[in-house]
């Protein structure tokens, strides 16, 4: 009679250790982004003014943004969301379609409490470097491979900025001014931005995290904005550019925010 | 008076006869069980530097599938009069392409636009056709059997010439493994089309063998050709003054040399967005900012492929060339960050069109696997 009733004690205890008990208290974590200049929703094709005066335009914005983590406060583990993901607001050419933000769905989320999120902008070397061979068809840098890998770099084109500067001051486009492209990639352009705020998960919630990327502070250091009439600083695409390169993505913690 | 109706009569009987030849009649079908299926999976070598392929999980490539879909490619049975087949646009001697401006369907009727040459297209994401409008190979291949420009056929019609094709009856059981004759559907012919298409893959150019290191040749480029490679690239390490190409903006993406991306090139002089003669993407988005928007196509073996753009107005890579140096017409949704007056002198329009030159893959268009069966 002892040996059944242990033999039920330890049945009890085997079941009470199911999956259902086991399973990490989970949440949802929906990330938004929208794209703005300065401050005003991005649309494409659309003049806005530059610090100087002079009109600009841009015709393509987008980027890679990876190792996208939750940070974990006291006794919660960091949460990485995503390894890769792209964002693109190229096709914002309406007021509504730029208001719009892009937005992923992260599921089962450990529950806890975060102090903020950190994410590169680009794509981190063991990545940049890997063999697209192996990528699966549907992962983020396979789907864009064709449109942002630059293979004179063996690298992804982290960022994809392009545009018109309004060169000769005369309040309309032509093709004596300005056009612009800057794609900043390689390994040694990666740019980590973190974000602190309070965030807490509790089980089975969604928290929105709604991101700002402000394409005019990009252009903007210490309060100068990059001179876009000068011929030098129309493209980064060559190894020599690295400086321009450096300069557009150490802007990125400041063009970021959390609203 | 009784001569007069037995001819009229026999007119008739005679017109009633000629519409059922034109239209093939349906079968009960055959059963096809009797015939073996063991499909051989195809192993896809993925050259250096390529990414993975873009293949459904609802459609392997087998031995028995890109036999198939390369004879269906092939066969003018797809058309209207059987006298167009896929190959009389995309031939191999042209990088699959036919060498024509636009290319003549049936009876004679020309499209608008050129014939895109099929190179590498299973690594494709972005889009079929000049505008993009057919998501993956399979939907590709639907197209233009229906086009009255090129087949002018009816696929329901185009089931029933395979479904009464002993021959084809045999292929289809052996590819997909279909037990009834009536089971020969546009999907299988599509999917078939889309196996053959996918193992067109080039990667054996003399850039290829210098830039993957296939060749130890350390001399393998001539100082030309290194000059070319260095202006498509932009590769001038900040020389002052060093000529670019803006090139591979477009026509990069890896060892595809294409981008994928649509843009105006800048090749139309239109007084507003609005009024492209063909709108290409726009017309599918209906964005104007999309209008005169165009696939860049992959360059390989560009020098094989002329005559160039979408429709064809530019005869040979000397006058594209020209076109690109000079910076074509400016229009709101030119990306003129690369198409711009780019100043290239004699040299380096002789320098780029030697880099071009080194991308001709002759190994790929002769491919035995890759010519028409029925030759």
């Amino acid at each position: 009679m002892k040996k059944l009733l242990l033999f039920l004690l330890v049945g009890i205890t085997v079941a009470s250790c199911g999956d259902d008990d086991m399973k990490t208290p989970v949440a949802s974590v929906h990330l938004n982004m929208r794209a703005v200049y300065d401050g005003q929703p991005l649309v494409m094709y659309q003049a806005y003014t530059y610090p100087d005066g002079s009109l600009v335009r841009f015709q393509t914005f987008n980027f890679f943004i990876s190792n996208i983590t939750l940070l974990g406060e006291g006794d919660t583990p960091d949460a990485e969301l995503s390894e890769v993901e792209f964002a693109d607001f190229s096709n914002n050419t309406t007021l509504a379609e730029a208001e719009t933000p892009q937005a992923w769905h992260f599921e089962e989320v450990p529950t806890g409490t975060y102090r903020g999120i950190q994410l590169n902008i680009g794509v981190p070397a063991s990545l940049n470097n890997a063999d697209a061979g192996n990528l699966d068809a549907d992962h983020p840098l396979r789907q864009h491979f064709t449109t942002h890998f630059w293979s004179d770099w063996k690298s992804f084109i982290f960022v994809k900025s392009e545009g018109i500067y309004d060169l000769d001051g005369n309040g309309e486009f032509n093709g004596s001014d300005q056009g612009f492209e800057h794609h900043p990639g390689k390994d040694e352009a990666l740019t980590q931005v973190t974000k602190l705020m309070p965030i807490t998960l509790a089980e089975g919630g969604t928290f929105d995290l709604n991101l700002v990327a402000d394409l005019l502070k990009i252009y903007v250091k210490n309060g100068d904005a990059l001179d876009l009439s000068d011929p030098e600083n129309s493209n980064v695409q060559q190894a020599s550019d690295l400086p321009l390169m450096l300069y557009l993505m150490g802007n990125w913690e400041q063009a970021l925010s959390v609203e | 008076m009784k001569k007069l109706t037995f001819l009229a009569l026999l007119a008739l009987v005679g017109m009633f006869a000629c519409k059922d030849d034109d239209n093939p009649k349906p079968s009960d079908g055959v059963d096809l069980t009797n015939i073996a299926y063991n499909p051989t999976p195809h192993e896809l070598v993925i050259p250096p530097g390529f990414p993975s392929m873009n293949i459904p999980a609802d459609n392997p490539l087998t031995e028995q599938g890109i036999d198939l879909g390369r004879r269906l490619f092939y066969d003018p049975i797809l058309s209207k009069d059987s006298t167009v087949s896929c190959g009389s646009c995309h031939g191999p001697a042209g990088n699959f392409t036919d060498n024509k401006a636009l290319s003549p369907g049936v009876g004679g009727l020309l499209g608008t636009r050129s014939s895109m040459a099929i190179i590498n297209s299973g690594f494709l994401s972005k889009g079929m056709f000049w505008d993009g409008r057919a998501p993956h190979l399979e939907a590709q291949a639907l197209g233009p059997v229906e086009n009255p420009v090129e087949m002018a056929e009816k696929w329901d019609d185009v089931e029933v010439k395979l479904r009464n094709h002993a021959d084809y009856r045999t292929r289809f059981r052996k590819a997909f493994g279909i037990e009834n004759s009536n089971e020969i559907t546009r999907d299988l012919a599509t999917r078939a089309i889309a196996q053959f298409e996918r193992t067109l893959i080039s990667a054996n150019s003399k850039y290829d063998r210098k830039k993957y290191q296939l060749d130890p040749d350390p001399f393998l480029f001539s100082d030309l050709e290194t000059d070319g490679l260095k202006i498509y690239f932009d590769d001038q390490f900040g020389a002052p003054g060093a000529p670019v190409g803006h090139c591979a903006h477009c026509h990069d993406g890896g060892p595809l040399l294409t981008s994928e991306r649509y843009e105006n090139n800048a090749i139309t002089e239109v007084a507003s967005l609005a009024d492209f003669p063909d709108k290409g993407l726009g017309a599918l988005t209906g964005k104007l900012t999309d209008n005169g928007k165009f696939k860049a196509p992959s360059l390989r073996n560009i020098a094989l492929s002329a005559p160039y753009m979408h429709d064809g107005r530019f005869q040979t890579l000397e006058q594209v060339i020209e076109h690109y140096s000079s910076g074509g017409h400016y229009a709101d949704n030119v990306i003129t960050g690369s198409i711009t007056n780019l100043n290239l002198s004699a040299y380096d329009k002789q320098a780029l069109l030697a880099f071009l030159n080194t991308l001709t893959d002759t190994t790929f268009v002769n491919n035995p696997a890759f010519q028409n069966p029925f030759h």
